[in-house]
Parts: C-alpha cells; sequence; structure tokens
C-alpha cells in the first residue's frame, strides 16, 4: 500500500512541476516607453501607416549607482512600421530576442502629427486599453516633433530617458504653466465622454525635454484642435484650479515680485436661467507667500500688501481671460470642463443644450464668462526687507 | 486513504451568518457594476442596488424562517409532508440541476477571468479543469469543514474589499457622482434586473437550514449575513464611479478587477496589487462553487438514500466540467449566467409560495 502510494506521489510530481505560462526573467524585454509616428509611406494602403518605437530596457547596461563598469547603454530603442500596433508587437518579438512585455510601460509619447488625423487618436489607444497587459497608469503626451526623437534624448541626470522624462513630468508642481500628466485611465474616460481635453505637450532639444503648454483635443472627432502655450496653460490651470504650487511674476512700483502659490481653489457657478446667455462665474482663491522681490519697500504694511494683492488678482485674471478669450474666440470649444459643470448641476438644461454647446449654435462661445481673483499674502518669506531703503 | 472525521455534521446559527455571505459573494461583483452603471446615470446605481439587496435580504429571512419551522429535516422531507413524495422529489432534483449550473457557471467565469489577466496560454479546460478539482476535493470531504473554510476565508475576503476600497480613495472624483436621481423608472426596473446575478445564493438556506443546530436563530443570522453583500456591493459599485466615471464603469469588463489593477500603494513596494486581490478572489469564488455543489450533492443524496456521497460527486462532476465548457464565448457565458440566476431567484420565491400556501391550506403543522 505504501510503495503505491509512493509510485504515485513521483508520478505527481511529473505533472505538479509544470508551469504553462512560465516565460523566464531573461526572455522578456522589458518596455518603459512607447512613442508613435505616422510612418513616411503612408500612402501605400488605405489604412494610415504607423511607427511605434519601443524603448526597451537593457539590464546590463543600467549597472551599479557609481557609474563605474559598464559601457553598454541602459537602453535600447527598436522601430516598427505597420497599419495595427499588434501587428507591429508581433513583429518586433520575431525580430527581437526579447518578446515586448508591457506590464511596466510608463509614458507613451504620441507625435502631434498622428493626433492631428481625425478619429485616429481613439483607435491609438485602443490596444493600450485593451490589452489586459496594459496599465491604466500609462501617461500620455503630446510631441510637437518627432515622438521617436523624444526617446532618443541622451539625459545627463538618469540612465533612462522615460524615468528622466517622468521625472520632469512629476515636477508640473513648480510651474503653474505646466499641465498635469494624463493617464491612460483619463483618456478612456475622455474618449467615451466626448469631453474635450487637454494633453501635455513636449518638446526636446539638447538632449532636454521641456513640457510647455497642451494639445487641446475635439473630444468628438478625438483630434488635436489647437495647441495652447504655457501661459495659457496656467491660465486653464487657474480656471480649474489645478496648479498647486507654481508662481506669479507681477510688478509692484516697476519693479519685479514673485508670488509663489501654495493653495489654488476656483470655483465655477454657472447660471442657466437664459439659455441663450449663459453665465459663468470663476472665483479663483490663492494663498501664497513673496518668493522675491527686485524693490525695497517694507512688505510689512497692510496697504502696501493689499496693493500686492491687487496686483495679484489682476495678473491672475488676465492670464485666466486670456485663456478664455482663446477657447472662446479661436478654438472655439470648451477644454475647461464647464460641459462637465453643466452636466453634473444643470443635467436638464445640459441635455437640451449639448448638440449646441461648443459646436452648432456654439452656445459656449458666446457665453458670458466673468474671473474673479482672490489672492492672499499669507508671509513674505524669512526677511521683511533684503535691501537698503534709502537709495531713493 | 481515511478522510478525517469531524464530531459532527451540525453547524452553528453563526456559520449560518457566514456561509450566506460567501455563497453570494462570488463572480457576480466583478462584472455587475459595469452591468449596472450602463442603464443607470452617474451613481444612481446604488438605489437598484439597495432596493435589490433589501428585498433580497427579505426572501432570504421568509425562506429560512420556513424551513427552521421543520427542524432537523432536510428539505425533501418537509416538502413531501407538505405536498407529495414525487413532487417533493421533482422540485429536489430541479435545486440540484440549477446549483449544478452555478457550480459550471463559477468554474467558467473563474477560468475566463484568470485566463485573461493571469494565465495567457494556458487553456481554458486546464483552468477550469485545475478548480474544480480543488473545489470536488473540498466538497469530498467533511460538510462541517466546509463551513470551517468559509469561517476562515470570508474575513480575508472583506478584508482585501476593504483595501481595495482604501488605496483607491486617492482616485476617487466625487464630481463622478453627479447628477443625482435623474434616472428614470424604467432604468432603475433594468437596474434590479442585471444586479440579479450578483445577489444570488441564498438558496443554499433550503438545505442547510436542516443543519443548524439551533435553527430558530437561523432567519435572523441569514438575513443579517445577506446584509453584508448588500453593504459591500453598493461601496464597491460608488467607488468604481467614482474613479472611473459612469461611461468607462459601463465600458470595462471586469471594472471591480480594473480596481485592484488601479491600486498604487504609495512607496513602490506593492506595485501588482491585483495579483493578491485575485489569490483571493479565487477563494471567494471557490467557497461559492464549492458550497453550490455540496449542495446538489446534498439534494441528491436526499433522493438516493443508499450512494455515497463520494460517489454522487463523482458522477457529476465530469457533469459539470462538461456543462462549464459549453458556452464558446463571453456573450454566451454572460446570457448563461443571466438566464442561470434568473431561473434561481424566481425557483426559489415560486417554491417558497408553493410549500407556504400549500401549508397553510393542508393544515402541515410547523415547529416554532
Amino acid at each position: 500500500m505504501n510503495n503505491r502510494l509512493l509510485i504515485l506521489l513521483c508520478c505527481m510530481i511529473f505533472l505538479l512541476s509544470g508551469c504553462w505560462d512560465e516565460t523566464d526573467i531573461e526572455e522578456r524585454g522589458f518596455v518603459i516607453g512607447t512613442a508613435i509616428d505616422l510612418a513616411e509611406d503612408e500612402d501605400v494602403k488605405d489604412n494610415p501607416m504607423l511607427k511605434m518605437t519601443n524603448q526597451f530596457v537593457v539590464p546590463a547596461g543600467i549597472g551599479l549607482p557609481t557609474g563605474a563598469g559598464s559601457e553598454q547603454e541602459a537602453f535600447t530603442n527598436l522601430s516598427a512600421t505597420g497599419e495595427s500596433f499588434f501587428e507591429i508587437i508581433r513583429t518586433m518579438s520575431t525580430t527581437v530576442g526579447r518578446a515586448p512585455y508591457f506590464e511596466h510601460l510608463k509614458l507613451i509619447v504620441v507625435s502631434a502629427d498622428v493626433a492631428r488625423q481625425p478619429d485616429l487618436f481613439g483607435g491609438i489607444m485602443d490596444l493600450f486599453l485593451r490589452d489586459p497587459e496594459m496599465r491604466r497608469e500609462i501617461r500620455v503626451i503630446i510631441s510637437e516633433e518627432e515622438a521617436q526623437s523624444i526617446l532618443e534624448i541622451k539625459p545627463e541626470t538618469e540612465n533612462l530617458p522615460i524615468m528622466y522624462i517622468t521625472n520632469v513630468m512629476e515636477n508640473t508642481s513648480k510651474s503653474a504653466g505646466l499641465i498635469e500628466p494624463v493617464r491612460m485611465g483619463e483618456i478612456h474616460e475622455y474618449l467615451l465622454e466626448s469631453q474635450n481635453y487637454v494633453i501635455p505637450k513636449v518638446s526636446s532639444s539638447d538632449d532636454k525635454v521641456f513640457f510647455n503648454g497642451g494639445a487641446v483635443f475635439n473630444g468628438d472627432s478625438n483630434r488635436v484642435v489647437g495647441l495652447i502655450n504655457g501661459e495659457e496653460a496656467a491660465g486653464l490651470n487657474f480656471v480649474k484650479g489645478k496648479s498647486i504650487g507654481g508662481y506669479i511674476k507681477i510688478e509692484v512700483d516697476n519693479k519685479l515680485m514673485v508670488y509663489e502659490l501654495k493653495k489654488l481653489k476656483s470655483n465655477i457657478e454657472i447660471n442657466t436661467e437664459d439659455p441663450d446667455n449663459i453665465t459663468i462665474d470663476i472665483t479663483i482663491d490663492t494663498e501664497g507667500n513673496i518668493a522675491e522681490m527686485f524693490g525695497q519697500r517694507s512688505l510689512l504694511d497692510k496697504d502696501y500688501l493689499s496693493e500686492i494683492e491687487q496686483k495679484i488678482n489682476e495678473k491672475i485674471e488676465r492670464i485666466a481671460n486670456n485663456t478664455i478669450q482663446k477657447a472662446q474666440e479661436d478654438i472655439k470649444l470648451d477644454f475647461f470642463g464647464f460641459s462637465e459643470i453643466l452636466k453634473r448641476k444643470h443635467y436638464d438644461t445640459w441635455n437640451e443644450i449639448k448638440e449646441n454647446w461648443d459646436q452648432g449654435d456654439n452656445i459656449f462661445a458666446n457665453s458670458t464668462i466673468k474671473v474673479k481673483a482672490d489672492a492672499i499674502v499669507r508671509t513674505t518669506g524669512a526677511t521683511d526687507r533684503v535691501k537698503d531703503q534709502g537709495s531713493e | 486513504m481515511k478522510s478525517f472525521k469531524y464530531a459532527d455534521e451540525k453547524i452553528s446559527e453563526k456559520e449560518i451568518l457566514i456561509a450566506v455571505p460567501s455563497m453570494v459573494i462570488g463572480v457576480g461583483i466583478l462584472s455587475m457594476p459595469k452591468d449596472l452603471a450602463s442603464v443607470t446615470i452617474a451613481a444612481d446605481g446604488w438605489v437598484p442596488l439597495l432596493i435589490g439587496g433589501l428585498i433580497v435580504v427579505l426572501i432570504t429571512w421568509m425562506v429560512a424562517k420556513f424551513a427552521s419551522g421543520f427542524a432537523n429535516q432536510t428539505f425533501l422531507t418537509y416538502a413531501s409532508s407538505i405536498t407529495t413524495k414525487p413532487v417533493a422529489i421533482v422540485l429536489t432534483f430541479l435545486f440540484a440541476v440549477l446549483f449544478l449550473l452555478i457550480t459550471a457557471f463559477q468554474v467558467r467565469q473563474i477560468a475566463d477571468i484568470s485566463k485573461q489577466y493571469l494565465f495567457d496560454r494556458t487553456p481554458l479546460e486546464v483552468i477550469s479543469l485545475a478548480f474544480l478539482l480543488v473545489v470536488l476535493y473540498a466538497v469530498s470531504g467533511s460538510r462541517a469543514g466546509l463551513f470551517r473554510l468559509n469561517v476562515m476565508f470570508l474575513p480575508i475576503i472583506l478584508f482585501i474589499a476593504l483595501s481595495v476600497f482604501v488605496f483607491n480613495l486617492g482616485w476617487f472624483d466625487l464630481g463622478n457622482l453627479l447628477p443625482v436621481f435623474k434616472t428614470g423608472f424604467n432604468d432603475y426596473v433594468k437596474g434590479l434586473n442585471t444586479i440579479v446575478t450578483s445577489y444570488l445564493g441564498f438558496s443554499i438556506l433550503w438545505f442547510y437550514i436542516a443543519l443548524v443546530d439551533k435553527p430558530e436563530k437561523a432567519p435572523k443570522m441569514a438575513a443579517l449575513g445577506m446584509c453584508i453583500p448588500v453593504v459591500l456591493y453598493i461601496m464597491l459599485f460608488i467607488l468604481c464611479i467614482g474613479v472611473f466615471g459612469r461611461e468607462v464603469t459601463a465600458n470595462l469588463l471586469y471594472p471591480t478587477v480594473e480596481l485592484a489593477k488601479v491600486v498604487d500603494i504609495p512607496g513602490g513596494f506593492l506595485e501588482r496589487f491585483e495579483s493578491i486581490f485575485f489569490v483571493i478572489w479565487i477563494m471567494a469564488i471557490f467557497n461559492t462553487a464549492s458550497m453550490a455543489l455540496d449542495v446538489a450533492v446534498l439534494a441528491i443524496n436526499s433522493i438516493f438514500k443508499n450512494m455515497k456521497k463520494v460517489k454522487i460527486l463523482f458522477i457529476l462532476a465530469p457533469v459539470v466540467y462538461i456543462i462549464s465548457m459549453f458556452p464558446q464565448e463571453i456573450v454566451e457565458v454572460n446570457s448563461f449566467g443571466a438566464v442561470m440566476s434568473k431561473s434561481m431567484l424566481f425557483y426559489s420565491v415560486f417554491v417558497l409560495v408553493l410549500l407556504f400556501v400549500i401549508a397553510k391550506v393542508r393544515g402541515v403543522k410547523r415547529d416554532e
């Protein structure tokens, strides 16, 4: 009896030791970044030809923190073209020894040329949402130049370009003109909700990347319809109450002064009583301190502080109005998310006007938008005055 | 091999409290937010969830109350004393068939989901077989042991559900919950219709109440146990809407799994939270599948008294396996689940009404 059991157990070892989905970690090609471009020979087929560049990590190149040892680079970029990304990835697996593995994908760079094509952006994002291997935290950015070139920069501080770019992106809180990184999950929302959206825009020079402004997407056709620059992006952030920790430069008595934003809150009230003339009241409350000044006057003076606050308010209102003007007159699209507020707070009105909000009659472009800023200077830094007052 | 025998096959009323939610929480919750969100506006889906939940709690209480009136009698015994023996056999047999279908559905669903997220290349047949074998092993043992497993697993399952909730609060956008109460009445009814699958499972009480030590306490415990999934479902549904928004929730196949994927524990030391979530959730589905199969065995055993439990299992197992492999694609699996769960619900209510009315008419005594 015992012998038979022993034989049975021995047989089970063979049956139980296998793993169907076994992949050695050495056989996996970890992709951490992807760039999407239009391929040059696009007129060959009916569907646009796309070029996908994947950045693979080369573990041997990462080496030790001291930097000693390996001369090898920490990454390789591989490109392939095709009509569908799945096809491209499969082609890539046959040419590279390691099959691309996307669970660690961090960033997708889409070239603006691709994003300008009608109805293509949604299709591009499809694979990255459909494939269970992909994560919803992948960040998406738009590049004005060839997206592939963004992956090819050689940063000084990091081994991997993608890590460098994501680190830079995390610093969006340092400047008001940077748009919050957009996650794949949010893109899924935007694609489904036909709401307009803005994706951060990147450019590169001298092995550095710069985030500046964003690309405005039309929610219906999901294509780029306009670009906004850094200052306009700041206005967008003020309206949405999203920029935490930017700064504002103002001039008081012809001297430069820098106001550091510590807290930003915006409150948007939409009055829909008259559907032909919708009024939107935006109140932007900020809190912060004086970070730097070139003047000499003492700040510990209530009147002077209110004057400074007044200047800050004017500046914020000007920046915000500037962006609103661009949205209403130039791009003619509501990318502030007012439609979302209408839908949430004025559902019945929204159902009536949604066809004509920023298309058709374009109620949005004709609505009255008022911005009011309310800035508070909490402290003046560690010192009151740094320079002598007497020179004047 | 000798199987270990527990001292008695009696269960306490607390184990009923645990068994009901263990049975109800299964594959349903993984896809429920999708179906519900696709017919309601914003977060309004909690209304049908709550109303449906209250109805189910009430039915649970009634079934338990009715069954506990016949202390220590099996379903077949009291059903035959109320109606007649042949009718009772048919009723029992139909229950057995329905529970077999539930087992098959759970096996198929877990195989589908784990193939999608975990085992990309393992054939579906192998995943289901492996899972079914484990379920068979559990069912062939002691029934009291199964209940003890429930008691062990349920706190872990609730804990992992709670951690999904807590770790997702960072992504939660309150604005996604607006507007409120804009769903039309018909859509609420449609919503109720979609959540039936998720609230399935109280029917085990028909058979398990007979095993309870002190049946008079069972109805309250069963109803209390049923409240656990109701609260859990409402929490997870609102979380899904808050994190993904209604549109995305309505389009993700398994929103609850995606919730686990979104979890990003600060510090980066645990990046793949969904793998833990899966392990735990497979335990939940294991509980459901093994109890459903156990009830089916119990029902058939009460018809064929001389047959050994293991023998019945050996006959049923291939049947379950074949049924679970029958639907071809995901749409068929879903409609199979919908038809199966609706028939289970209506059949349970039908049996309750039938037995209650006939017992009243014929004056069959229930020992209160």
